[in-house]
C-alpha cells in the first residue's frame, strides 16, 4: 500500500464514520465544567488565603490575651504569606497559555508557567516556611524566657512546640521538593523537547 | 458577541468538526480516561476561543490549532479533576457506522487503528503533521496551525512519513 492509498483509506473511513454528537449536551457539560473549574480554583485560593487569615487572627488574639508580642510578629508574617499566595496566583492566571496563539507561543507560555512553579516550590523555604518558622521560633524563645523561673518541666512547652514545628516544616519542604523532582522537572523537559523540535525545524528552514 | 451567538457557533463547530476533535484526541490519548480528559479540555479551550475567532482563518484550521495546541501541551493529571462525562469517548472504539462490506470495514478499521498507534509513537509534532496530512490539509494550512514555515512543513512531513513507515509493519511500501 502506498501512502496515498493509506490516505484514501483514512479519509473514506472518516467520512463513513460519523459519530453522532449531542452538541446540546456537550455545551451544557462545557459550561458546567468551566463553572466547576473556576469555582474549584476560587475556593482553593480562598481556602489557602483564608487559613492564613484565620491563623493570623488566632495568633493576634492569643498575643493580645497573653501579652506575648512575638505572636503579633507571627500573625503579620503568616498574613504576608497569604497575601503573597493571592497576588502570585492572580498574576499567573493572566499568563496562562492560550490555545488560540501559535503552537510555539503556547508551549512557551506553558513552559514559563512550569518554570515559575519550579522556582516557587524550590524557594518554598524562603517565602512559605521560613516566615512562620521565624515567628514561631521567636515566640518559643520568648516563652522559654518568660518561663525561666518556672519549674523545669514547663520548658517542655516551648521546646516541644519548636520540635513539632520543625518536623512539620521539614515535611512540607520535603513534599514540595518531591513534587519538583517527580512532576515538574519531567514536565519541563517534555515541553523543552517539544519547543526544541519546533524551533529547530524553523531554524533549518530559515538556513 | 452575544451569548446565543457564542453557543450557536460552538454547537455548529461540534456538529461539523466533532470528528476532527475526536481524531486529535484519539491520536494523543491512548486510554479511555485520558481521552475523556483531553476531549473535555479541548472543548473548554474551543469554547473559550470563540471570542477570539475573527474569521481570518478557516474554521478547520482554527479548530485544528486549538485542538492540537491543547493536546500537545496537555498534561494527564492536570485535568483529571474536571472529568465528568465518559460515554461518548468510551464508545469511540466500538462505534462504526461505515457502510459497505463487513470484512472491508474490519480491515480498514485495523489499518486505521495501526495508523493511530504509529502516530502516537512519533514525536508529537511529527504526529500532528501526519494527522493533518491524512485529513487533507494543505501545507499552508499545516504551517498556519503549527506556526512554522511551509518549507519546513514539507521537510518535516517527509521525515515523519519515513519514521512512520516501519511503525506500520509493512503497511506502506512507497518509502
Amino acid at each position: 500500500m502506498t501512502f496515498d492509498e493509506l490516505k484514501k483509506t483514512w479519509q473514506s473511513q472518516q467520512t463513513g464514520f460519523k459519530l453522532t454528537i449531542d452538541s446540546d449536551m456537550l455545551l451544557k457539560e462545557v459550561k458546567r465544567n468551566k463553572k466547576h473549574f473556576a469555582s474549584a480554583i476560587f475556593w482553593r485560593d480562598v481556602r489557602e488565603a483564608g487559613l492564613c487569615v484565620i491563623l493570623s487572627i488566632f495568633f493576634l488574639y492569643v498575643g493580645i490575651r497573653l501579652a506575648l508580642w512575638p505572636l503579633f510578629l507571627l500573625a503579620a508574617l503568616i498574613l504576608g504569606v497569604g497575601l503573597f499566595l493571592v497576588v502570585d496566583r492572580a498574576f499567573q492566571k493572566r499568563k496562562a497559555p492560550k490555545s488560540t496563539e501559535s503552537l510555539g507561543g503556547c508551549i512557551e507560555d506553558a513552559l514559563a508557567q512550569v518554570n515559575h512553579q519550579i522556582r516557587l516550590l524550590k524557594s518554598v523555604l524562603w517565602w512559605y516556611l521560613l516566615p512562620p518558622g521565624i515567628g514561631m521560633t521567636i515566640s518559643c524563645v520568648y516563652l522559654a524566657y518568660l518561663l525561666r523561673r518556672a519549674p523545669t518541666w514547663c520548658l517542655l512547652i516551648p521546646v516541644a512546640s519548636f520540635i513539632v514545628m520543625t518536623i512539620v516544616l521539614w515535611r512540607v519542604y520535603h513534599l514540595n521538593q518531591c513534587a519538583v523532582r517527580k512532576e515538574l522537572l519531567p514536565r519541563r523537559a517534555e515541553l523543552e523537547q517539544l519547543l526544541n523540535a519546533l524551533t529547530t525545524a524553523n531554524d533549518q528552514s530559515a538556513s | 458577541m452575544s451569548a446565543d451567538t457564542h453557543e450557536e457557533i460552538f454547537k455548529k463547530w461540534l456538529d461539523e468538526h466533532g470528528n476532527l476533535i475526536l481524531r486529535v484526541v484519539r491520536a494523543y490519548a491512548h486510554i479511555g480516561e485520558d481521552r475523556d480528559d483531553l476531549f473535555q479540555e479541548i472543548l473548554i479551550q474551543l469554547w473559550s476561543s470563540i471570542a477570539a475567532f475573527r474569521g481570518d482563518a478557516a474554521e478547520t484550521t482554527w479548530i485544528y490549532r486549538v485542538a492540537l495546541n491543547t493536546a500537545l501541551v496537555w498534561q494527564r493529571s492536570q485535568t483529571r479533576r474536571r472529568r465528568r462525562h465518559h460515554q461518548l469517548i468510551a464508545n469511540l472504539n466500538h462505534a462504526s457506522q461505515q457502510a459497505g462490506n463487513f470484512s472491508d470495514t474490519m480491515r480498514d478499521g485495523q489499518i486505521i487503528e495501526q495508523l493511530y498507534d504509529g502516530v502516537r509513537q512519533l514525536p508529537k509534532i511529527d504526529g500532528s503533521l501526519i494527522l493533518m496530512h491524512l485529513d487533507g490539509l494543505t501545507y499552508e494550512q499545516m504551517a498556519d496551525v503549527l506556526g512554522i514555515t511551509k518549507n519546513n512543513v514539507g521537510v518535516k512531513l517527509n521525515r515523519a512519513k519515513k519514521q512512520l513507515a516501519p511503525l506500520l509493519k509493512g503497511l506502506i511500501d512507497d518509502f
